[in-house]
């Protein structure tokens, strides 16, 4: 499933989910494909679906504007 | 799991001098200065991995002599010391002809592994295996707490019957062979007291005494278990049904023990395990099948005379069927 | 880059077997032929480990000790949701056994745990939340030390129930986000699917055509609900790592599915470079995708062996496992199916919500979505956030749940068409390889005995059934091989890649031995260490697809150099030689040649290394799929209601097959997953206090051996012509259709349909009841 479009947005340095990393269809940006109904989603800096500022993790909401974002640039 | 000292008995005095609780005393009062025996260990040491009870010792009695053994007689009957392990018990050769349910039984109980280290007396002494009783998180009836939690919980595997205060059923599957065969349970206690304990006493109901599932107190150890001579028109079965095939616990099992004259049954006794908190005999089912031929029919009806009291609650009325259909089957196995 | 043109076979062999021009990298092998033509790669060839598994000399992360290492266990919080007023550890810093406590906050990295102020304590939302951890001399010290922390709770109310959680005024998990929020440049963001109390989504896959049209178009329509349960992972080994912190970088043993995840996230939470942090599985005892990431036993590892200086080893004991460590979503699902007369599909639409706990991913997968033809579907899929610990992927997520409806929907249908099941999907089933499977699989299995549902007479029952799966092919291109020829004759193949236990070391072994004219057992396989060039994560069942062509490559590199070390030896030039059974040979001069270890010995050097990467896919990316058709018998005793399964035949692809014994092995493993899944495992929680109640292998039920049915497979050849060695994985696919397979028999033993997974005895003996 190829949903949710998230090419547009720099995720932040510290999700994660089991498939984006490296995978053919992202391309350079992995989050492109993920369909976050049937993918778990993890923070680095909180090693789980809670981020840091108590909110659930995903692709389309770990952008900037969110407390606990850093850009991928400066990791 | 915590710290504790080691003492390896070798006579019975010895033991009943040093343990000061049973299991059940020091899940509810404590256990922290308690010392208490251990026979093939497995349940004990359970208990402990759970961190329900943290005993200060444990008083083996693996190591007294004399303790196992099996002893048949064809006019006294059977004698099987305490100490003995499952797996030699099923590997008798005259219980498997003179008391088929029970090799059956013990066969069916847990798994090959286990049963050559568990011991009857520690099988019947087990604790049920609720699993809220069973959780360090649920302080239930049986712990010293408030509540049954299987009352309007996960209520699946629980009794059917008699089960209005603690819904929890005895894991001994062992006991419901015993019980159909009228066995008595010899208890010793501390200046070498013997007293019989018929298994029908041997059990306790929580609304009894919600503390204990047994009459055991500490400075009491089980020396042997006796089964009377069975004659010779006296046909038995067993059957268990548990989750899996594979080892399990028993949803439901069945011992039954019929006299025969001709085809006719002169006496019956069937018991029933995870029915009940305690093993219990169905007097009804024995009573209509009692001068019957055994036949479809009548062992259908006897299966529904089993259920007659039946109480299920939210999840588990499967276990009604369940009975219904291995008290049947058990009746026809048996002729 | 440069390019060349290869002629390689491709599709099935004895069905449509042709070949195909590729445009491959120039410097990539050339093609293989199929397997019968091959020595080493398609057989049954032992694992090049079984003798150390099987002899206890194979080392997992929970056999490793350090010198000097320390015990680390985590107090976890018994209430599934509360605010933490406040954490008292002076008593635990002051046990004598104790050599570190570290607190988690809310970010748990380096830079986060600086703050150790209660305001940064984060809110609690499971059971099982780590807090505290400590570090000490042994297991049971850390245990009893853990008791001396004292924790302030503010109690809050929880949900923990799939429904309950849906209903209006439930105990929120999450506080409703802020819909739009201002970036830093002032525009507004999207932010994602909407979050309505407990309920996130829906997610709309890729709609396509009309489905009311579709069904308004259909001469029969049915419409059901399915529901799972939530299934455990249950890995023998659990979670954990050993890790030793030292201030220019970390060492790792971790029990995961990725070796370069875990270096990365250490190195990102740590402030190290990636180059500084080396995370090795040598041996790895099962994840079925629960063990991505450092994880936060991890990270405390790693905070208590930074504070005390010393290794820290923290794995998880099994009810810490099960209570925190991943699981499969349970779900609800509803599917409706509209066919025309003459069976062809016309409408699917389906609409599923489940819980992953805190996290997401419980949806119902894409199978409804691609595996038929049908112009017209439609999903919506809901995650409901519980007060539970999260799920984690589960071999095949979301596919297995899926494939319970889809499956039981299309069988149903067909039965209403009165078409055979089998038949059935010859009309609404495109995919070539699942009808081969399907032919090969019903001979083998005996289906035309196949007889009508419930017809089998007395209270004891038989019933066959069948159920297909598809699984996109998945790769991770960033997968890296590297191969060393050694003077004295050894030959190592040498990647991060882990081995979960499936068999990557043997294939890895195989095709390097294939390229080079060995035998497996000459190479030496290293690999589960960061040390070496990356590997891909083993998830998606991508391992061998992805890394065997970054092997192969690296061999033939590697065969090149060599070639133009010592073809002046054979008065040749290096392009004429070639590899076989040991030697190296001038092609159409057998007599002239040199046995292979001869010729290690001519190196310049002592070593010579070649590295190489998974190239693009051959012929542009597709995901097209790898399909399995699987067969059930069963016996159902209608009496009590317990159900058999007597035997299963399955029929799978996966590309080219590299070593029979282990495809075998792990389609053996996804049965027995799937087996279970329909007949056995189910979490159980209390929903008075949120607790799971079956922690153990005691009530947790898995099948032992008596659950074990007779189990053929029949392993399909199929040559898509993508990469150098052409294999794709196993894992996935073989777990997607058992579950199914067996319900579809249980119907056809007793004519009523179960819509609800396990089927327990007291499913039976209910809808036996109803019917
Ligand atoms: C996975 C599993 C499955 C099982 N399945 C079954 C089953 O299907 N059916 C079944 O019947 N059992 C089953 N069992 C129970 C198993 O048979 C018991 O654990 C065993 O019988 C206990 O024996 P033990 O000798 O190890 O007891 P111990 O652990 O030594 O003792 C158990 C209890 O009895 C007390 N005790 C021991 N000996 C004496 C004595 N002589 N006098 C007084 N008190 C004593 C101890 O203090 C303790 O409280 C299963 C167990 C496991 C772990």
């Amino acid at each position: 499933m190829k949903e949710e479009n998230h090419a547009d947005q720099n995720v932040c340095a510290y999700l994660r989910a089991k498939n984006p990393f490296g995978t053919l269809e992202g391309g350079g940006n992995p989050w492109l494909h993920l369909d976050t109904a049937n993918t778990i989603c993890w923070c680095v800096k909180s090693q789980g679906p809670i981020g840091p500022d108590a909110r659930y993790v995903e692709p389309a909401r770990c952008v900037s504007g969110r407390s606990c974002y850093t850009s991928p640039e400066f990791s | 799991m915590n710290k504790f000292k080691w003492f390896n008995a070798q006579n019975i005095e010895e033991a009943l001098e040093r343990t000061n609780a049973t299991v059940s005393d020091a899940i509810n009062r404590g256990s922290a200065d308690s010392a208490i025996i251990k026979s093939g260990g497995i349940e004990l040491l359970d208990f402990i991995k759970e961190g329900i009870i943290e005993p200060a010792e444990i008083i083996n009695i693996k190591s007294i002599p004399g303790l196992e053994g099996i002893a048949f007689d064809r006019t006294a009957g059977l004698r099987i010391g305490a100490n003995t392990t499952l797996a030699d018990i099923e590997n008798n050769g005259d219980i498997k002809l003179q008391y088929l349910a029970l090799h059956q039984a013990v066969s069916k109980a847990a798994t090959p592994q286990l049963r050559n280290v568990s011991t009857l007396g520690g099988n019947i002494a087990q604790r049920t295996r609720c699993w809220y009783f069973r959780s360090i998180d649920h302080p239930c009836f049986r712990k010293g707490g408030t509540t049954c939690f299987a009352q309007n919980g996960e209520n699946q595997m629980h009794a059917i019957m008699n089960n209005g205060t603690c819904c929890s059923v005895h894991a001994s599957s062992v006991a419901t062979a015993l019980l159909a065969y009228g066995a008595t349970v010899e208890i010793t206690s501390r200046g070498g007291q013997k007293k019989d304990v018929s298994i029908d006493d041997f059990f306790v109901n929580p609304f009894t005494d919600i503390r204990r599932e047994s009459v055991l107190r500490r400075g009491e150890i089980i020396t042997a278990v006796n089964i009377p001579a069975q004659g010779k028109n006296v046909k038995s079965w067993y059957i268990k049904q548990g989750e899996r095939a594979s080892f399990d616990w028993a949803l439901a099992d069945v011992a039954v023990v019929v006299e025969l004259s001709g085809k006719r049954v002169r006496k019956a006794a069937i018991a029933m395990g995870a029915a009940s908190p305690v093993p219990v005999r169905s007097k009804a089912a024995e009573e209509f099948i009692t001068g019957k031929d055994i036949n479809a029919t009548t062992a259908a009806e006897a299966g529904q005379k089993a259920m007659e009291n039946a109480t299920p609650l939210a999840k588990n009325g499967y276990k009604v069927d369940l009975f219904k259909t291995i008290v049947k089957r058990a009746l026809l196995e048996s002729v | 880059m440069d390019k060349k043109t290869l002629i390689m076979p491709f599709g099935i062999p004895g069905h449509n077997l042709t070949q195909i021009e590729r445009e491959v990298p120039a410097d990539e092998p050339p093609a293989w032929p199929v397997n019968a033509e091959l020595k080493e790669v398609g057989k049954s060839v032992k694992r090049v480990d079984a003798r150390a598994k099987v002899t206890g000399q194979a080392k997992y992360t929970s056999d490793i000790q350090l010198p000097g290492m320390l015990y680390g266990k985590m107090l976890r919080s018994p209430y599934p949701h509360a605010r933490i007023r406040n954490i008292d550890t002076r008593q635990v810093e002051r046990h004598p056994g104790v050599l570190a406590v570290h607190i988690l906050g809310k970010d748990i990295s380096m830079a986060g745990s600086k703050d150790e102020s209660a305001d940064n304590y984060p809110e609690v939302k499971y059971i099982g939340q780590p807090i505290v951890g400590v570090a000490a001399l042994n297991d049971n010290t850390a245990i009893e030390a853990l008791k001396l922390v004292k924790i302030d709770y503010e109690v809050l109310p929880f949900v923990v129930d799939l429904e309950k959680a849906r209903m209006e005024g439930a105990p929120l998990v999450f506080e409703a986000p802020v819909e739009k929020e201002a970036s830093d440049g002032g525009e507004e963001i999207e932010k994602g699917l909407s979050l309505s109390g407990n309920v996130r989504g829906p997610s709309r896959g890729q709609p396509r055509g009309d489905t009311q049209k579709g069904f308004a178009e259909s001469d029969i329509v049915i419409e059901r609900t399915y529901v799972t349960q939530v299934h455990m992972h249950n890995p023998l080994e659990t979670h954990g790592v050993v890790v030793d912190w030292k201030p220019d970088g970390m060492l790792i043993y971790a029990s995961t599915q990725s070796t370069k995840g875990v270096r990365d996230e250490f190195a990102q939470l740590f402030g190290f470079r990636k180059s500084q942090v080396r995370v090795i599985t040598e041996y790895m005892g099962g994840g079925f995708g629960a063990k991505y990431g450092a994880g936060n036993f991890g990270v405390m590892a790693g905070h208590l062996s930074r504070k005390s200086g010393r290794p820290v080893r923290l794995m998880l004991d099994r009810k810490e496992e099960q209570l925190t460590a991943g699981f499969r979503p349970n779900s609800v699902h509803q599917l409706k199916i509209g066919a025309k007369k003459d069976g062809k599909l016309s409408a699917i639409q389906q609409r599923s919500y489940g819980t992953a706990g805190v996290g997401l991913g419980a949806g119902v997968g894409s199978i409804a979505q691609n595996m038929y033809e049908c112009p017209n579907f439609a999903t919506e899929q809901y995650d409901i956030f519980t007060h539970f610990s999260p799920g984690a992927a589960w071999r095949a997520p979301g596919a297995v749940q899926g494939a319970f409806g889809l499956e039981s929907l299309i069988d149903e249908i067909a039965e209403s068409l009165n078409i055979d099941p089998l038949k059935y999907r010859d009309i609404i089933d495109k995919s070539e390889v699942r009808k081969v499977e399907r032919q090969k699989g019903a001979e083998l299995f005996g289906w035309s005995k196949r007889k009508k549902a419930g017809s089998d007479p007395g209270p004891v029952k038989k019933g066959m059934g069948l159920a297909q799966s598809s699984w996109p092919r998945f790769t991770h291109l960033d997968s890296t091989a590297e191969v060393r020829l050694f003077r004295d004759g050894a030959v190592e193949v040498r990647s991060g890649v882990q081995d979960l236990g499936t068999g990557t070391k043997t294939i890895l072994a195989q095709v390097v031995a294939e390229e080079l004219g060995l035998k497996t057992e000459d190479i030496t396989v290293r690999i589960g260490d960061t040390l070496f060039p990356d590997g891909p994560p083993s998830g998606g069942s991508v391992t061998a697809g992805s890394i065997t062509p970054a092997a192969r490559n690296a061999a033939y590199q590697a065969k090149l150099k060599l070639f133009r070390q010592i073809a002046s030896k054979l008065d040749t030039t290096p392009d004429k030689l070639m590899t076989a059974d040991g030697k190296i040979y001038v092609t159409g001069e057998p007599s002239k040649n040199i046995s292979f270890a001869d010729a290690l010995k001519q190196m310049r050097t002592e070593q010579l290394t070649a590295e190489a990467s998974r190239s693009d896919d051959y012929g542009g990316m597709s995901r097209d799929d790898l399909g399995s058709v699987q067969f059930a018998e069963v016996t159902v005793d209608t009496e009590t209601g317990f159900v058999k399964v007597d035997r299963i035949v399955a029929a799978h692809s996966c590309g080219r097959p590299l070593n029979i014994a282990q495809i075998e092995s792990q389609i053996n493993g996804g049965i027995i997953h799937g087996i279970s899944y329909a007949l056995y495992e189910s979490r159980v929680i209390d929903d008075q206090t949120g607790q799971m109640i079956n922690v153990n292998f005691d009530q947790y039920k898995i099948p032992y051996a008596f659950e074990i049915p007779d189990i053929r497979t029949i392993i399909l050849e199929e040559y898509p012509a993508k990469s150098s060695t052409d294999a794709y994985g196993i894992g996935e696919p073989a777990n997607i259709a058992t579950a199914v397979a067996v319900t579809n028999a249980i119907y056809n033993a007793i004519g009523v349909r179960i819509f609800e997974l396990p089927v327990t005895p007291a499913k039976i003996l209910d809808a036996l009841k109803r019917a």
